[in-house]
């Protein structure tokens, strides 16, 4: 080091340690403002948010955008979803996504309202199962159907061997609309259990207590207020549930394969496939199925703010 | 997928040409056309006539780089020990990409290439040919391939086929079904399987042999698409799929697939499952894999040292070991494969496609109908 560069920090050293005013006037290194506003312990996160969420996401706008997704610059890839088999498929994810969502968000709304008014004990033990099963999901949750249900699956057996009633052929199929509408309910049953307990937790007994001391039934306060209160958080988780479901792929590919036609699948084709390999057209229509997530969880996030209002 | 990589390569060619043509009217005051900048080296060997050049090339080269030819595929990790051990070769590398990767990989990386030498289902081929990625080498057993499955100079040639079976879990099925006709029957009622004929090439061959089983061709594939809207109408193709999961949990009964799959399989599954493999008698269908040589393979001794191994007697009978049925005709397969496979007269029923210009329509027509028109979807 060199004595020009020492001479403005080594100043502070010769004046006195124990001199506020002094200290004062040091001029400390200080970092520039845009840095020090970084929050620094969240900065992996904002690196891993940026690597894995940001640049996949420009990536997939460059590519949607390109003949083959490496050639020439084209809208040519977003006009697939005009193709019926492509427009079907998005109506077909978008349906299953928001019948589940519904089926998932009533049930376990009522589900969260009966834990909720359990015991503390029963509470704990029932949030703790439920977010065991909110992290079984994919393929595993797939294979797990199909030895419970598929054709030579245990329950099948079951009832076949114990009771005389033979599922298949003809009565039930796992490879179905309604296979896969109870294989997505399953995931979206706890998701909604967890995301809604807090929210039902928080409705104040004061307003329960008054309206009783008011003289309304039970029903009627329910109907005038619980529910009411209740509407925002519940359409907020019911948003998510609907963007949760719309992106499953693996579960719905280890069930179905190519036999029912939804986007995720289509979009598999796309990359995966040994026939019809176009990483634009993927890139496009992944692009569509992400504008519809995005709509979900900005419904979400909007309706969430709102119950804040009320709720904290 | 032909057209608009197609159009891609004429920008490419576009672009390059640009280039070079500036470039070299920058720099070299004797202006010559581009074209003759855009030619192959020219000391690369064609054919295996001077074996020893070949050899000297490709050892001081000393490696070589593989897309989608992994160990695990057919016998090739024996198939890769021998050739390097044989001819001295030090390194080896595999990506393992579909065959339409291959080929765009091929191209995309034709400034700073990578990979020497490639096997792509031969549906692949007329578009690896369209885009110009191929060198051109024959092998020294050239004559002894079929016509149909060798490109006239060079640029390809199919390097093993599999068979297209039924495998049957005789646990759950009585009798066992012959044909794809039989298949219709009631007592194959929610029992078909087949893989995704829309996005898995396994798939896409079996409505082509259901096709040559029901009186079409490569020209006419519509009754190959006809037999399984008529399959499903009768409630018998079954929506799981062909693989080794689905056998061994019984929920796949009756699977269409490779027969080197199958056999491969059915050894996994021994003394779980019983499986029976048969040839359909009306019609079965070879699915050949063809070798393809990237013409600006940055080893490209080694690549054609390669393709000449295992073109030849001793590379086809270590396909053979990983139960892939060799090209070379005369090539011996070892007993105890033998003894596994079905009787060598029941392949009779094989057919293969001869012309792949029409083949490859034929395929996006099945890609493009199975799920409008088989599925209704």
């Amino acid at each position: 080091m060199t004595q020009q560069s020492l001479s403005p920090s080594s100043q502070p050293i010769t004046l006195a340690p124990h001199d506020p005013i002094t200290l004062d006037r040091v001029r400390r290194p200080r970092a520039p403002r845009w840095l020090s506003a970084l929050p620094l312990p969240l900065l992996p996160f904002l690196i891993f948010c940026v690597l894995l969420e940001i640049v996949p996401v420009i990536v997939l706008i460059r590519d949607s955008l390109r003949v083959q997704g490496l050639g020439a610059f084209t809208f040519a890839n977003y006009q697939v979803i005009a193709d019926p088999l492509f427009a079907r498929a998005l109506g077909n994810s978008i349906l299953i996504s928001l019948g589940t969502a519904v089926l998932g968000a009533v049930v376990g709304g009522l589900v969260a309202a009966a834990i909720v008014s359990g015991s503390e004990r029963g509470r704990r033990l029932s949030l703790g199962l439920v977010a065991v099963t909110s992290n079984f999901g994919g393929i595993p949750l797939s294979f797990a159907f199909i030895a419970l249900l598929g054709t030579n699956g245990f329950i099948t057996l079951l009832l076949r061997e114990s009771f005389g009633v033979r599922l298949y052929p003809g009565t039930f199929s796992l490879y179905s609309w309604t296979g896969l509408t109870m294989v997505y309910f399953y995931f979206q049953l706890p998701l909604m259990i967890l995301i809604f307990t807090p929210a039902i937790a928080r409705l104040k007994p004061v307003w329960r207590e008054a309206a009783a001391t008011l003289g309304a039934p039970d029903w009627y306060y329910w109907w005038r207020v619980g529910l009411r209160v209740m509407a925002a958080p519940f359409i907020a988780a019911l948003a998510l549930l609907f963007a949760n479901a719309l992106g499953a792929y693996a579960t719905a590919y280890a069930l179905v394969g190519g036999n029912l036609n939804i986007l995720p699948i289509q979009i598999g084709r796309y990359i995966e496939g040994d026939l019809n390999y176009d990483p634009g057209k993927a890139s496009a229509l992944s692009l569509i199925l992400a504008v519809f997530m995005a709509v979900g969880i900005s419904i979400a996030y909007t309706l969430t703010q709102r119950s804040q209002k009320w709720l904290s | 997928m032909i057209n608009v990589l197609q159009s891609m390569l004429d920008r490419r060619k576009l672009v390059k040409g640009g280039v070079a043509a500036g470039a070299v009217l920058a720099l070299n005051p004797l202006w010559t056309p581009p074209g003759a900048f855009a030619q192959d080296e020219p000391d690369l060997p064609s054919d295996a006539s001077d074996m020893d050049a070949l050899i000297a090339g490709a050892q001081a080269e000393n490696k070589i780089v593989s897309y989608g030819m992994p160990d695990y595929w057919a016998n090739l990790g024996l198939m890769w020990e021998t050739f390097m051990s044989k001819y001295d070769i030090a390194e080896h590398e595999d990506a393992d990409l579909s065959s339409a990767q291959e080929i765009a990989k091929f191209l995309a990386e034709a400034e700073n290439p990578i990979a020497d030498i490639g096997d792509i289902g031969i549906q692949f081929a007329p578009t690896a040919i369209q885009l110009g990625v191929c060198a051109p080498f024959k092998n020294d057993t050239w004559d002894q391939i079929p016509d149909w499955a060798k490109h006239p100079d060079g640029l390809w040639a199919v390097q093993y086929y599999g068979n297209l079976v039924f495998m049957v879990n005789t646990d759950l099925v009585d009798p066992v079904p012959t044909s794809f006709a039989s298949l219709l029957e009631p007592a194959y009622a929610n029992s078909v399987s087949i893989s995704d004929p829309a996005g898995a090439a396994q798939g896409n061959f079996t409505v082509f042999a259901a096709a040559f089983a029901n009186g079409g061709d490569e020209a006419n594939v519509q009754p190959g698409l006809d037999y399984f809207k008529n399959l499903v109408e009768v409630g018998n193709l079954k929506p799981t799929s062909p693989d080794l999961a689905q056998f061994q949990k019984g929920e796949t009964v009756i699977g269409i697939l490779w027969d080197y799959l199958a056999l491969e399989f059915r050894d996994q599954l021994e003394g779980q499952v019983n499986l029976e493999i048969v040839v359909p008698e009306d019609a079965s269908i070879a699915g050949p894999y063809a070798s393809i040589i990237n013409k600006w393979a940055p080893h490209p001794h080694a690549a054609r040292l390669m393709r000449n191994f295992i073109l030849s007697p001793e590379g086809q009978t270590i396909y053979a070991g990983g139960y892939a049925t060799p090209i070379l005709p005369d090539v011996e397969i070892p007993e105890e494969v033998a003894a596994k496979r079905p009787p060598a007269g029941a392949f009779a029923s094989v057919r293969t496609i001869e012309d792949w210009n029409l083949g490859f329509v034929a395929f996006q027509q099945i890609a493009n109908d199975w799920g409008p028109y088989v599925l209704g979807q």
